[in-house]
């Protein structure tokens, strides 16, 4: 599937053993969780790039999370 | 008395599920079920024939999780069994999904808690964590793989429960504890409470790459950040910039014993999942590495940083018993029912979500370690006062009140008589308790208490206290010490039904 929104910063699980800054791709249907298989959940330098831009991604929601396959950043 | 283990499971989905393989995975059903040292049935709920002694036809297929709580809870009212052996991962057998009361998107984002914990519960379905603050239930799930038909990974598991036997407590003293940097303290307070000395915590950083050295320890605690749908458990630097490197992978867990016994904190440490396109999660691994046990959580956990609550609570109190050669459905019950005891009379939405969300996978009435405590007290005995407690937990404390001594059985007289005669009492004085009505009292007001009896399944209570070795008035005055007749005092407390004596202790004054 494809979503398109904005990536942003914030703390995911405040107070709770997951707790970390995480990278979140914000939409008119709501805000997922990015992720990337095989990369540090916690810390993926990929993503932490597409802060504050605008972007197209393909992937798969499960629920709250969407993992990214590709992503195409809109000028 | 033999013990009744039951294995609960849905024939019509796991056929579906192992197709043509479905003969194989049944021939390792039945060899569980074949287990003699206790008396075990396997049972498929969605099998008519099988249900008709427990009252109930066949479950509705495709069934709700209202479904499989109602049948469980008719399996307790007729059989009340001494473990229940849920069979299957969450597309087998659900979790029941309890609302959870910190659900924020994008802060807690778990709209569920996946949990096991109503099963364990007297109380009827319902999806509310309060419900279910009275566990009573020795409950434990074996695990298959979630949308995988892999019948060696459930061989292995029962491969490993049929041939375990406990093992000294020393053996399970060598452990291993892998931390979160930034939890490095309330980690060492937690494994120091649980070991006295904590020599074998590693910590994230700086710890290197995965495996930590130690991971063939039977003992494994573990305090790591987990996440949703990952294969890893991670670290996390004290400072800053904050670093979250690997500290286990699914794929470490090779190395391990047969027997391990897990207590992980993580958030999501006991989560199955699919694994495609993912590797397996962490505790899919260990269960298929023959761990004895995985507790842990199925979704977004608490805990602190520096001193010890919520999950560093849970998770110790388990071990705890584990290390005192409780099963592992027992150590799971017992940890329970001991913090929801430490946190009355109010358990905040923190505490229900961590009540909720940890569940042991393994066989619950697995042993790892040869008791050390206890040892008098009988699994018959043990049951009966966790289902006690459980109620107690719900509503208050039952009253022991003296009575005119009642007439015994014949067997349950020679029985005594042997244990007075053991003790050199033979000649002593009898007293009385009995649990007249075990809670006299609700504190509810909708009266939960009289549903609950309604549902017919309260604990025996006719329970017996015969205390032996008052003697009236056996004292001197001797200036201003008042001294006993006899040299010391020594008591022999018995606890009975009516048929059986269910414990009995020598208590001296000191």
């Amino acid at each position: 599937m494809q979503l398109e929104g904005t990536v942003v910063s914030k703390i995911f699980g405040k107070g709770s053993k997951s707790e970390y800054q995480g990278v979140f791709l914000s939409t008119p249907q709501g805000d997922y969780v990015l992720r990337q298989h095989g990369n540090n959940p916690f810390d993926d330098p990929e993503l932490k790039k597409l802060v504050g831009k605008n972007i197209v991604a393909t992937g798969e929601i499960e629920e709250y999370i969407f993992f990214v396959d590709a992503v195409r950043v809109r000028e | 008395m033999s013990l009744i283990k039951i294995i609960i499971t849905l024939h019509q989905p796991l056929s579906v599920k192992y197709g043509a393989i479905f003969p194989a995975l049944e021939t390792e059903l039945k060899r569980l079920a074949a287990d003699r040292r206790f008396s075990t049935t396997l049972l498929y709920l969605d099998d008519a024939t099988m249900m008709a002694p427990f009252g109930k036809g066949a479950i509705p297929l495709p069934s709700t999780e209202k479904d499989c709580k109602d049948w469980v809870d008719a399996i307790y009212k007729n059989k009340n069994p001494d473990y229940l052996v849920l069979f299957g991962s969450q597309d087998i057998f659900p979790f029941q999904r309890l609302g959870n009361p910190l659900f924020k998107v994008g802060d807690d984002s778990d709209q569920k808690v996946p949990s096991d914990l109503p099963y364990a519960s007297d109380s009827p379905y319902s999806v509310n964590i309060a419900d279910f603050t009275n566990p009573s239930r020795v409950v434990g799930r074996i695990p298959d793989i979630p949308g995988i038909p892999d019948v060696n990974h459930v061989k292995s598991q029962v491969d490993f429960i049929l041939s375990h036997a406990p093992k000294p407590l020393v053996q399970y003293k060598n452990y291993i504890g892998i931390s979160a940097e930034t939890w490095s303290v309330s980690t060492d307070l937690s494994l120091t409470n649980i070991f006295g000395v904590n020599p074998n915590q590693n910590n994230y950083p700086p710890t290197p790459n995965p495996p930590p050295p130690g991971v063939q320890a039977l003992t494994h605690f573990i305090n790591c950040h987990g996440m949703l749908l990952n294969p890893g458990f991670y670290g996390e630097s004290s400072g800053n910039p904050k670093t979250y490197p690997l500290s286990l992978h699914s794929s470490n867990v090779s190395a391990i014993q047969p027997g391990t016994v897990v207590s992980a904190e993580c958030c999501y440490g006991a989560q199955l999942y699919k694994p495609v396109p993912l590797p397996k999660s962490v505790a899919t691994n260990y269960m298929e590495k023959k761990a004895a046990v995985f507790m842990g959580s199925s979704s977004i956990a608490y805990g602190e940083e520096l001193v010890n609550d919520l999950a560093d609570i849970l998770c110790q109190d388990f071990l705890k018993s584990i290390l005192a050669g409780a099963s592992t459905g027992r150590s799971l019950l017992e940890a329970r029912q001991q913090y929801i005891f430490l946190k009355l009379p109010h358990l905040s939405p923190y505490d229900l979500k961590t009540i909720a969300q940890f569940y042991i996978l393994g066989d619950p009435s697995v042993q790892p370690v040869l008791q050390v405590r206890d040892a008098e007290s009988t699994t018959k005995n043990r049951r009966i006062n966790m289902r006690m407690k459980g109620f107690v937990l719900a509503f208050t404390i039952a009253e022991a009140k003296k009575i005119d001594t009642p007439p015994k059985t014949e067997s349950l007289n020679a029985a005594i008589k042997a244990l007075l005669s053991a003790n050199n009492l033979a000649d002593s004085e009898e007293s009385v308790f009995e649990i007249e009505d075990a809670f006299p009292y609700s504190l509810s007001p909708n009266s939960k208490l009289d549903r609950l009896k309604g549902f017919g399944v309260l604990p025996q209570t006719d329970i017996r206290f015969r205390i032996f070795g008052f003697k009236g008035t056996a004292v001197e005055i001797t200036g201003d010490v008042a001294q006993t007749e006899v040299s010391g005092f020594r008591v022999l407390m018995v606890k009975e039904d009516g048929e059986n004596i269910l414990e009995s202790r020598v208590y001296v004054s000191k």
